[in-house]
Formats: structure tokens, C-alpha cells, sequence
């Protein structure tokens, strides 16, 4: 059973890989966006390490466990988004640093530090390779038209 | 029979209370300036009941005059009670003389269990009811003259509230018979006097006066209450009366007072203890003489000296002269201030059986006649005279009191009488005087006001000559009364200090007549005797107050006079306070001025002419009975002092006529001689550098310098001046305390008060505010800040922000995990 | 205190030479370093340093895995950790979410290859189904929507200059306490072949050893201080259990086995599952609507009409 032991402590090790990079991604990037997927991604490193308990100990348990891990994790996407929708609407933005007002009363705000400059291939934002032709556009139509 | 007196026993009280209690709840409102209405017929209705119980009790007192006294006590409900609140152990309650002399306590064993039992009672008496309607009289027409003299003033019904309160309060009490109630009562004028003199409370100066008044009350009553509590623990109740002897409402079939219930009724316990100043327990003389005696006697007097502003209190009335003129007639002068001399008055068996009180007493008061007939001398504000005047005059009464025979303590209450008639008169002038100059006060603004004001003039002459003791006139016999009983006394410790106890003792047997020969002759001479002074030097002290008495009585004549003659005499001058008004005061202050002034004049002679108040008054229990009697009888009149005394008053109003009717200069030079103004030249520096230049010390200077000395001469010179200023330097001193500026500024009695007293106080205070404020409150503040400044270093951790939320749980599952591995096993 | 620390420091049971030998240890430091260096922070660094030490912790973690039985398999589970460990990490380090989101959904691809590795193919397909087909895709729409410029300012910052490395070092400590005791427990670490205890970790934490009246030694020296009470479990956990056809995990059958799992004996949990899930609709719902109520404020105004416009 040594392989058994031994295969079990891979997944583990993934398992607990996933779930500390997900922690460390959860406290320290602001983006609410980011911030639920590594609180994703710290569930899906406790799901391999459930099923390899389940396969180590040979029963349907763990499994079972992460069946409901993704249930859960669905509701929790749902609401998620939908709250950080309200609070974008509210905001404009998706920072979680702006929405500290239950700090205690007379705690000074946590104020950004100055933000670096943008780097060139930082702003390379991803696109669709262009297929086929462009469509012919109207410059009637483009006036009136509010956006894209 | 008993009903009609129980009625007018509450009358009496009850119509001013309900007057203040209809001004105050009505007068804001409804009454207004109609508010002296119900009270003036409150008190007048008052007065007449107050009349009508005199009668009543001069005619029972005349029935049953030979069995001790006559009292009616009467019991509306019961205040508190608690029993066997005391328990007088076995040794105290065998030494009591109250054991030693009543038959009932031997008999119980001496074991003494004593209820604490406060009966809200009424009693009439003589003595009562003679202050009853002397108060309720002089209240009347005070009203009466107020309603005149407060017309239009802010707050009308709120003064006659105040009034119709202090009404009340004065006549429960001289009517209540238990000293607890007497000491809320005590307070209770001591309020009103409080409220009244701080009537015009915005002003700054009356606000003070009401507040040291009350302050300096607060000391007397402080000694009052410790006398109480004495009283108490030493007789074991603190009422006046006998419980058996007390009738309530509706129970007229109690048995009027009697000497003789004491000694035979089957339960000492359902009787309770002998009342303090009952016949029972004056007839059995059961006093505590020695150093319980004296101190019993000496607190009351501190209570006594608080009420009546005498010598160590005395700061505090003249001041209270703020206050309304017709409240300073009536409180102030008339009666309130008069409650002290009632109080020693009623206690006369404690007094009696402690010499040495008297005599403090009687030292008491000649030293606050002196001192205040001093400070009246040279005052400027014609109240404060008067003021002073009134503070002498209680001195005066004290002195009587304090020769501890029944002349003088009859006298000296003959004298609260009259005195009573003549101050409020003199006041009640004084404050038409007022009215007319715009509420200006000093004598050195207005003068020659005869002819703008011929009633008050004529009026306020009367109410002087009264006061200077002039003889038709009534203060001529209450005065000379006292100073005939000083007389007495003086003699009578000369022949005790002369001759043998025996021959006194059956000297009183046959002054007394044998009405009780036997308890006296025991008990007297035992209970009566000086412990700490000896007769001899009694006499010389009764000797000493008798011709300090007589000088006083020259002061009073002169200061009177000097006051009247400043305000009405000399050319007619008018502030400009005044205004155009100044003119006579209406017919309701010219009224009561001229009922008094008749009575000022005359009822001294007449009732001394009948002997009628004399008589009448030590039929009082107090009076009636035990050592009092066996002392000189009231009602003789001494020709010798009595022409010695006119004489007095007859100088003092010649020397005020002199210097105040004729030229200013003699004053001028009297008071400059008085002021010790050459005392201030020698302090000239220049003056005494003057004498350098005299030709013979020049000429010294000059032929000493051709011979090559001059410097010496210098030396000397300078060294000569130096020495001439060191020595005249403690003159400086002597010019601080002239007799003059002693006088003007009150021998400086409330610059001590302030040095010794008020500011050791204030820095204890403020000491003690600070000590209270920083560190009992900062350690309290501590304990509760510190759990705070703790919580808010916590408070930084939550910053509202959901990642150190975070990071702050995985901590803490590194800390559990770590704990775990090092501490549980792995 | 003996009770307290059960029998002589815990610390000496500890195979703190195996542990420094493992090239585990050696990885969680190499990834945290690259981790402080890639993660957005205030200062632009070059990327190459964090990338090689990226690789190199990637590497050491492959040397510390556990062996399987076959090269095929042992290759398939270290291509899938890498891809699942790697894209992880890209996740987030990348500045701008869009990426993260699509290195997450990498990241699933690989978790749903270990999953199928693992005796779980539905879990595997139903991973990259739910998680990378909707759950991230929908991710991917919020942030498409919500920055349609792509990354904002505080997607190239963390939190203040302390924040990145406090978070990484516990983290990679958390990391490295939960693989050096499991590791050695399991026997894969040290070589020592110790038997796995999941009994003896139930039993550890027992009241009776809870309260310190019975200390029970630490699993390092198991054997030698209480073989025979050990012994039974220890063998029990080598050899599982003959269990029903039901219970065993195997390829055949294995949907038909896990439905009949499933809506057997956890009936009552799925149903529960289903309402939380109408619960959650119903909520997110609700949420948007008050939200809306509460919108129409200056200066957001952009996004709200692209959202429902």
C-alpha cells in the first residue's frame, strides 16, 4: 500500500498547493472578481484532496463531498456576482479597498499607496483573432448608434 | 370648655399656613397685587386668637397659678416612635439626678428603656402665648406696612407667601412643647429668614447676605443639634411636657396639668419619662448639674447665640438688613432673632442648674452689647445702626437671662417684649424713610426730613427716645428691669460669697414663702452651687456687667440719637434716587407707624404699672417653679437704678444733641481725635525730613562740616532719621485700629471670620475639589478608561477590510496548528 | 507540563532531516520566493526571476511527489499537477482578471484531469462543466462588463507593503506544516515506511488524549511507545476493509455506482443542495433588483447601461 500512501500525498500535495495559492491570492489581490476565484480555487484544492482520501480509503465519500462543494460553490457564484454587480453599480468599481465602511468608528481609512505606472504589456488586453472581412459600416448608422 | 382653647391653639398657626399656601398657589396667577389680602387677614384673624388664647390661658393660669405653673399641652398626631430606642444603662440612669429625686424610677430598679417618641404637639402657656401674640401683633401691622412699601415690586405674592410662612413657622415655634420639633420649626424660620432676606436675589449683595445668614446659622444650629442629642441621651425625651399631662382632639377629659402626677400613677413605662422642663420634673428639680449640665447648657447657648446673632455669631444680621425694610422689622428685629432669647427662656431649669452657664451667658450678652453698642456708633447706613441696635439690645436680653434670677430673666423677657413694639417701630421708619429717598440708606445723603415726613419724624422720635431707655416711655422699664436684675445679682453672690451656704439656703425658705420648703431646701443648694467660679468672683462679674449695662445704655441713646438726628434734622437735603416722590408714605405705613408708636410708648408703663406681664409670664412651668423661685421676685422697682440709668440715657441723648444738632466741628474733631489722624503725620517721611532744616541743627551741620566733619553729622543724622521711622513705625499699627476705624469697619470681625475661617475653608476646598477631581475621580476614570484604551488597541485591527479579515483567520489556524504540533502531539 | 507536551519535545519527533532532504520543503520556499516576485505589487519587476524560480519550485514539487505504480501515470499525474499548479499560480499573479479568470479555468482543466487520474470522471467532467464552462465563463462576463478597459489600478497593486509577503509567508508555512506532518505520517517523506493512521488520528484527538491524562505520543514514535494498541488500527488502515460492491471505487460502473450513492444515501443532502441552490437564484435576484432600486447614482453610469441597456 505504499503506492497507495504515496499517490494519496500527491493529490495532497496539489490539493494543499491549490488551496495556499488561493489563500494567498484571496488576501492579497483587490480585485472582487479575483478574489472569488481564488476563494474557488482554495475549494477545488479541497476537492482533490477529498477524492484521494475517497481513493485511499476506497469509498464514495469524498466524492460525495465534492459534489456539494460545487453545488455550493454555484450558489456562492451566484451571489457573488450578483452583490459585486450592486456594489460595482454603487461604486464604480471593483475594488474591495472601497468598501471598509464597517471599520470601526474613528479608525483612520486605508488609503492606497501611490499606484505604479502601467507597463506596456500590461495593457495588451486580450482579443479575438479577427476573422473573415469587416462588415461595411454605415457612418449614418455609427452616428446614432449610443455604442458598439 | 378645652375644645375652644384646642381650636384657638390651632388657629393660631393654621390661619397662616393656609395664607401661604392660598398666596402661593393663587398669588402668581390670580391674586397678584391683591396678594397681601389673604394674608394680612390671616394674621389678623391670628392675632386674634392669639388674644383670645392669652385671655384664656391668664384665666386658667390665675386658677391653677399656686400648684407650679400652668401649661395645656396639647397632641395633634404622632410624628414617630420607636421603641426602646435608648437604654440608659444602670449606673448613668442611678446617678441620674432624675433617679436620685423621682420615686417612680428608684422604684423600677433604675433600669430606663426610653421610646423615641416625637408627639406633634401644641402647648399654651404664658410664655407662649404672650410671644404668640406679640408675633402675630407686630406681624399684622408688618404686613400691613409692607403692603404699602412692596407695592409694585417683582415677586408682591411671593413676599407675602414668604411672610405668611414665616408667620407660621414663628408661631409653631412657640407653641410646639418638644425640643425636635422646636429645632424644625428653628430651621424653619431660619428658611424663611433665608428667602427673605435674598428676596431681591438678583442683587448680588443680598444674594451674600441671605447665604451667610444662613451659612452662619448653620454653626449655632450645629450646637442646638448636639444639645438635642444631649438632652436625649441625658433625659431620655425630648419633650417639654409630661406624656400623662396630654389632651388631643376630641379627648377634652385628660386632666389638666398637675405637679403631682409624677409620683404616684401605677406605670412609669406608659407614662414615659418626665418632660425636660415639665412642673413635675422642675418641682422635683431631676437636673443634671456638673459638666454634663454645663455642656447641655453652653450648646444650647451656641444655638441660641446663632439665632440671636450674639457675640461670636453676630456677623450675620447686620448684613441680613438686604433684605426688605418690613421683613428686617419683623424677622430681624421683632421676633425670629427674639427665638433664642424664647429658647433659654424655656430651658431656665437647665440654665439653673449650671451657674456657670448663666454666668457665660450673662458674659455673652454684655460683651454683644458692648461690641455691637460700639460698631452702631459709627455707621453710616441708618439700618445697619438699627441693626446693631437690635444685636446690642438681644445682648441686653441675654444679660438678664443671665443672671439665672426670676427678675432678670423676666425682665430680659419683658424687654424681647417691648423691644419688639419700639425696633419694629424704629424699622418700619426707617423703611418710610426709604420709601420716600428712593431706596437710599445713607445717612450722609438726605438729612432734615421733619418736615417732609412730620409722622415718621414724630413716630421714629417715639421708637428713639423707647430705645434710648427714657422713662415713660416702654423700653425705659424693660431695660431698667434688666439693669436692676444685674444689680440684684451682684449683690446676692456678694452675700453668698459672704456669708454661709446655710444662711442662703434659708434665706430662699423665707423669700419663698413655704410654698414647697422641702424639696427646695434639699435640692437647691446641691444643684445650685458654682463648681467652677467661685461667688465672690460672680459678684464681681454680675458687678462688672451692671456698670458695663449702664454704658451701654449711654452708647444706645447716643447712637439712637445721633441717627435720628442725621435723618431728620439739619438742612433738608434729598438724594437724587428720590426723584420728585419724596413725600410722606401712604396711610397703610403711616398706620401701623402710629400703632406703634403708642404702644411703643405705652404699654412698658402700663404693664408695669399692673405688674400684669411680670406676673403672668413666671407662671410659665419653666418659670414657675424650681430654683428661679427662690430668687429675687419680679416687679420691684429700684429707684436708685432706675434713676441712674435716666441719667445715662438722659447724657447719652445730650451728647448726640450736642454734636449733632449744633456745629460739625466738635464731631470733626472728635472723630479725627478718635481716628488717631496725628498717628499718620509722624509716618511722613517728608514731615520728619523736615527737620534737617531747622536752623540749630543746620548750624550744627555747618560748623561741623568747616571743621572737616561733615560727614559725620551726616551719619548721625541719617542714623537719627532711620530711628525716628523704625520706632513710629509700629504707630502705623495704632492708626490701622484707631478706636474710630474699629468701630466703622466692626472691630473686623468678618475680616477674621474671612482670615481664619472662610478662606481655610475655601482652600481645604479647594484642595479637596482638586484631590476629588484628579485623583479619586482620575482613578475612577482609570478603571474606566483603561479597559477602553485596551479595547481601541484592538479597535485598529478592524479595519473593515474583508482580506485582513482574512489574514487575521489564517493566523490564527497557524497559531492553533502550531500549538497543536508543539503542545497536543502531532 | 510532561502532560501538557506529552513525552519529551515534540520537536525531536519531528524528521527534521528528512524534511530539510525533501525537495517539498525546498519547493514551498522556491514558489513562495517567485510568488512575492510575480504577484502585482507596488514596484514593476522583470518577470524572468519570478518565472525561473516558478519553474524550479514546479520541478522540486514534482521530485517530492509520491511514486506511482507506473511511468504512464506518473507522467500523467505530474503533466496535470504542473498545468493545475502552474496555471494556478499565472491565475494570480496576472494583473489583469481577465487572465487570471482564464488561468483559472486552465487551472480547472488540469483539476478535472486529476480527478479523472483518481477514480472520479464525473467529478472531472462536471469540474470543467460547471466550473470552467459556466462559473468562470460567467466570471469572465462580470469582468468584461464591469472593466471593459480591462484591468484598473488596483488590479497592478496589493495591499499595503507588508501585506504580500506576511500573506505569503504563512501561507507557504501553512503549506509547509500541513505537507511535513502529513508527509512523514503517510511514510512518504523520510522513507521510513510508517504505516498511514487515519485511526490514529481519530484517536488522537479523543477526549480522553484531549485532556492530557492519557498522553499519546506523536505519530513519529508510534511504534515504539505503544505498538500494541496501534498495531490494530494500523493494519486496518493498511488493508481497507472488504467492503460491499457498492462502496468500492472502480471504473466500472462507476456513474451508475455514484447515482446510486448519491441519491441513496444522500437523498436528503441533494435535496437540500437543490433548495440551496433555488435559494441562491432567488437571491441573486433579489439582490440585483434592490440593487437597481438603489442605482441611477453619478458618475457609474456607463456601466449600468451596457449592463441592462
Amino acid at each position: 500500500m505504499a503506492e497507495a500512501a504515496s499517490e494519496l500525498f500527491s493529490y495532497l500535495t496539489v490539493g494543499g498547493i491549490l488551496f495556499a495559492l488561493g489563500l494567498i491570492g484571496f488576501l492579497v489581490r483587490r480585485n472582487m472578481i479575483v478574489m472569488f476565484l481564488c476563494a474557488e480555487m482554495m475549494l477545488q484544492g479541497i476537492s482533490i484532496s477529498l477524492v484521494a482520501w475517497g481513493k485511499y480509503h476506497a469509498n464514495w465519500g469524498g466524492q460525495m463531498l465534492v459534489i456539494f462543494i460545487l453545488t455550493v460553490a454555484a450558489c456562492e457564484a451566484a451571489i457573488a456576482l450578483a452583490l459585486v454587480l450592486m456594489l460595482f453599480h454603487r461604486s464604480g468599481k471593483l475594488d474591495i479597498a472601497f468598501w471598509q465602511e464597517m471599520r470601526e468608528e474613528g479608525q483612520p481609512a486605508y488609503v492606497d499607496r501611490e499606484i505604479p505606472e502601467e507597463r506596456e504589456e500590461d495593457k495588451v488586453w486580450p482579443t479575438l483573432t479577427p476573422a473573415g472581412r469587416l462588415p461595411s459600416r454605415d457612418p449614418e448608422i455609427d452616428l446614432h448608434r449610443s455604442r458598439v | 370648655m378645652d375644645s375652644k382653647l384646642h381650636l384657638l391653639m390651632v388657629l393660631v398657626p393654621g390661619l397662616p399656613l393656609a395664607a401661604a399656601l392660598l398666596t402661593a398657589l393663587f398669588g402668581p396667577r390670580h391674586l397678584k397685587a391683591a396678594s397681601h389680602w389673604p394674608v394680612i387677614l390671616a394674621l389678623a384673624g391670628s392675632f386674634a386668637a392669639s388674644i383670645a388664647l392669652l385671655s384664656e390661658v391668664k384665666q386658667r393660669s390665675a386658677e391653677s397659678a399656686p400648684q407650679g405653673g400652668y401649661e395645656h399641652v396639647l397632641a395633634l398626631w404622632t410624628w414617630m416612635d420607636l421603641p426602646d430606642a435608648l437604654s440608659m444603662d444602670a449606673a448613668m440612669a442611678k446617678a441620674s439626678p432624675e433617679a436620685a429625686a423621682s420615686a417612680t424610677a428608684a422604684a423600677t430598679g433604675g433600669s430606663l428603656l426610653r421610646d423615641f417618641r416625637i408627639d406633634v404637639t401644641l402647648r399654651a402657656d404664658p410664655l407662649t402665648s404672650t410671644m404668640l401674640s406679640m408675633v402675630t401683633f407686630i406681624s399684622t401691622l408688618v404686613a400691613i406696612f409692607a403692603a404699602g412699601y412692596m407695592k409694585g415690586e417683582r415677586g408682591y405674592w411671593r413676599f407675602f407667601t414668604y411672610i405668611a410662612l414665616f408667620v407660621f413657622s414663628m408661631t409653631m415655634l412657640v407653641s410646639v412643647s418638644n425640643f425636635a420639633l422646636l429645632f424644625v420649626f428653628w430651621e424653619a424660620v431660619g428658611v424663611c429668614s433665608y428667602l427673605l432676606i435674598g428676596f431681591w436675589y438678583p442683587k448680588p449683595d443680598a444674594a451674600a447676605a441671605g447665604m451667610k445668614a444662613f451659612l452662619v446659622n448653620r454653626v449655632g444650629d450645629f450646637g442646638f443639634a448636639l444639645a438635642l442629642f444631649l438632652i436625649w441621651t441625658t433625659y431620655g425625651t425630648l419633650d417639654f411636657h409630661d406624656r400623662a399631662a396630654v389632651a388631643s382632639i376630641g379627648n377634652d377629659t385628660v386632666a389638666a396639668a398637675s405637679a403631682d402626677v409624677a409620683g404616684e400613677s401605677a406605670s412609669d413605662r406608659d407614662r414615659g419619662p418626665l418632660g425636660v422642663v415639665s412642673p413635675a420634673r422642675i418641682k422635683a428639680n431631676a437636673y443634671w448639674g456638673g459638666g454634663l449640665g454645663l455642656a447641655i447648657c453652653l450648646l444650647l447657648m451656641l444655638g441660641a447665640c446663632g439665632k440671636s446673632a450674639q457675640f461670636p455669631l453676630h456677623v450675620w444680621l447686620p448684613d441680613a438688613m438686604e433684605g426688605p425694610t418690613p421683613v428686617s422689622a419683623l424677622i430681624h428685629a421683632a421676633t425670629m432673632v427674639t427665638a433664642g432669647v424664647y429658647m433659654v427662656t424655656r430651658c431656665t431649669p437647665l440654665f439653673s442648674a449650671s451657674p456657670e452657664a448663666q454666668a457665660t451667658v450673662a458674659v455673652v450678652g454684655g460683651v454683644t452689647a458692648l461690641l455691637a453698642g460700639l460698631i452702631a456708633l459709627t455707621q453710616h447706613d441708618l439700618k445697619r445702626v438699627l441693626a446693631y441696635s437690635t444685636v446690642s439690645q438681644l445682648g441686653y436680653m441675654f444679660l438678664g437671662l443671665g443672671t439665672g434670677s426670676l427678675l432678670g430673666i423676666v425682665a430680659g423677657m419683658f424687654h424681647l417684649f417691648t423691644h419688639a413694639f419700639f425696633k419694629a417701630l424704629l424699622f418700619l421708619g426707617s423703611g418710610s424713610v426709604m420709601h420716600a429717598m428712593g431706596h437710599v440708606i445713607d445717612m450722609r445723603r438726605f438729612s432734615g426730613l421733619r418736615t417732609l415726613m412730620p409722622v415718621t419724624h414724630a413716630t421714629f422720635l417715639i421708637g428713639c427716645l423707647a430705645l434710648a431707655g427714657v422713662p415713660p416711655l416702654s423700653g425705659f422699664w424693660s431695660k431698667d428691669a434688666i439693669v436692676a436684675s444685674l444689680h440684684e445679682q451682684a449683690h446676692h453672690w456678694q452675700e453668698a460669697g459672704g456669708g454661709s451656704h446655710g444662711s442662703e439656703a434659708s434665706g430662699h425658705e423665707t423669700a419663698e414663702g413655704g410654698s414647697k420648703p422641702a424639696a427646695q431646701a434639699v435640692v437647691i443648694p446641691a444643684a445650685n452651687a458654682p463648681t467652677l467660679i467661685s461667688a465672690a468672683a460672680l459678684a464681681r462679674l454680675y458687678q462688672g456687667l451692671y456698670l458695663l449695662a449702664l454704658v451701654v445704655a449711654f452708647m444706645t441713646a447716643f447712637y439712637t440719637f445721633r441717627a435720628f438726628y442725621l435723618t431728620f434734622y439739619g438742612p433738608e437735603r434729598i438724594p437724587a434716587e428720590a426723584g420728585s416722590h419724596a413725600h410722606e408714605s401712604p396711610w397703610s405705613m403711616c398706620g401701623p407707624l402710629a400703632i406703634l408708636a403708642v404702644l411703643a410708648a405705652g404699654i412698658g408703663g402700663y404693664l408695669e404699672w399692673t405688674h400684669g406681664f411680670a406676673h403672668f409670664v413666671s407662671l410659665a412651668p419653666s418659670l414657675a417653679g424650681g430654683p428661679v423661685l427662690g430668687t429675687e421676685k419680679p416687679g420691684e422697682f429700684h429707684l436708685t437704678v432706675a434713676a441712674t440709668s435716666t441719667l445715662v440715657a438722659a447724657a447719652g441723648i445730650l451728647l448726640a444733641s450736642y454734636l449733632y444738632l449744633g456745629g460739625k466741628r466738635e464731631v470733626q474733631w472728635l472723630s479725627s481725635k478718635a481716628n488717631l489722624e496725628e498717628l499718620s503725620s509722624w509716618m511722613d517721611v517728608e514731615r520728619v525730613a523736615r527737620w534737617s532744616k531747622k536752623p540749630w541743627i543746620a548750624g550744627i551741620h555747618a560748623s561741623a562740616k568747616r571743621v572737616g566733619l561733615g560727614w559725620l553729622t551726616a551719619i548721625i543724622g541719617n542714623l537719627l532719621l532711620f530711628a525716628a521711622l523704625l520706632i513710629t513705625a509700629p504707630l502705623a499699627l495704632g492708626h490701622f485700629v484707631s478706636p474710630y476705624r474699629l468701630s466703622y469697619r466692626k472691630f473686623y470681625w468678618d475680616e477674621i471670620y474671612m482670615a481664619t475661617i472662610v478662606w481655610p475653608l475655601q482652600t481645604l476646598g479647594i484642595v479637596l475639589a482638586w484631590i476629588d477631581r484628579w485623583i479619586v475621580d482620575g482613578a475612577v476614570n482609570l478603571c474606566g478608561r483603561l479597559p477602553t484604551q485596551l479595547g481601541s488597541l484592538m479597535r485598529s485591527l478592524q479595519m473593515g477590510l474583508v482580506p485582513f479579515y482574512g489574514l487575521a483567520m489564517l493566523l490564527g489556524v497557524l497559531i492553533l496548528m502550531a500549538a497543536k504540533l508543539l503542545w497536543a502531539g502531532s | 507540563m510532561t502532560a501538557l507536551f506529552g513525552e519529551g519535545p515534540v520537536w525531536a519527533a519531528i524528521p527534521w532531516n528528512d524534511l530539510v532532504a525533501s525537495p517539498l520543503a525546498w519547493g514551498v520556499i522556491a514558489g513562495a520566493i517567485s510568488l512575492l516576485l510575480l504577484i502585482p505589487g507596488s514596484s514593476q519587476r522583470a518577470r524572468t526571476p519570478g518565472l525561473i524560480f516558478a519553474a524550479a519550485s514546479l520541478v522540486l514539487f514534482g521530485l517530492g511527489l509520491g511514486r506511482s505504480e507506473s511511468l504512464g501515470a506518473q507522467l500523467s499525474v505530474w503533466v496535470l499537477a504542473a498545468l493545475t499548479v502552474g496555471s494556478a499560480g499565472a491565475a494570480i499573479a496576472m494583473r489583469s482578471a481577465v487572465y487570471s479568470a482564464i488561468w483559472f479555468a486552465v487551472s480547472l482543466l488540469g483539476t478535472g484531469g486529476l480527478f479523472c487520474l483518481q477514480n472520479a470522471q464525473f467529478l472531472g467532467v462536471a469540474t470543467v462543466v460547471v466550473y470552467a464552462g459556466a462559473i468562470v465563463v460567467t466570471f469572465l462576463f462580470v469582468v468584461m462588463l464591469a472593466q471593459p478597459e480591462g484591468h484598473d489600478a488596483y488590479d497592478r497593486i496589493s495591499w499595503g507593503p507588508l501585506a504580500k509577503p506576511v500573506v505569503v509567508g504563512s501561507s507557504a508555512l501553512l503549506l509547509g506544516l500541513v505537507l511535513g506532518t502529513v508527509g512523514p505520517a503517510l511514510g512518504v517523506i523520510g522513507g521510513k515506511p510508517v504505516a498511514p493512521a487515519p485511526a490514529k488520528t481519530v484517536a488522537a484527538t479523543t477526549p480522553a488524549s484531549a485532556a492530557g491524562s492519557v498522553p499519546v505520543a506523536p505519530a513519529g514514535s508510534a511504534k515504539d511507545s505503544a505498538p500494541s494498541t496501534d498495531a490494530a488500527p494500523a493494519t486496518a488502515a493498511a488493508a481497507p476493509p472488504a467492503r460491499s460492491a457498492i462502496d468500492t471505487i472502480d471504473n466500472r460502473g462507476h456513474m451508475a455506482r455514484l447515482g446510486s450513492v448519491l441519491f441513496s444515501r444522500h437523498l436528503i443532502a441533494v435535496e437540500l443542495g437543490g433548495t440551496l441552490l433555488l435559494a441562491a437564484l432567488v437571491g441573486a435576484v433579489a439582490i440585483v433588483i434592490q440593487g437597481r432600486d438603489e442605482r441611477a447614482k453619478p458618475g457609474v453610469g456607463t456601466g449600468e447601461e451596457r449592463n441592462h441597456g
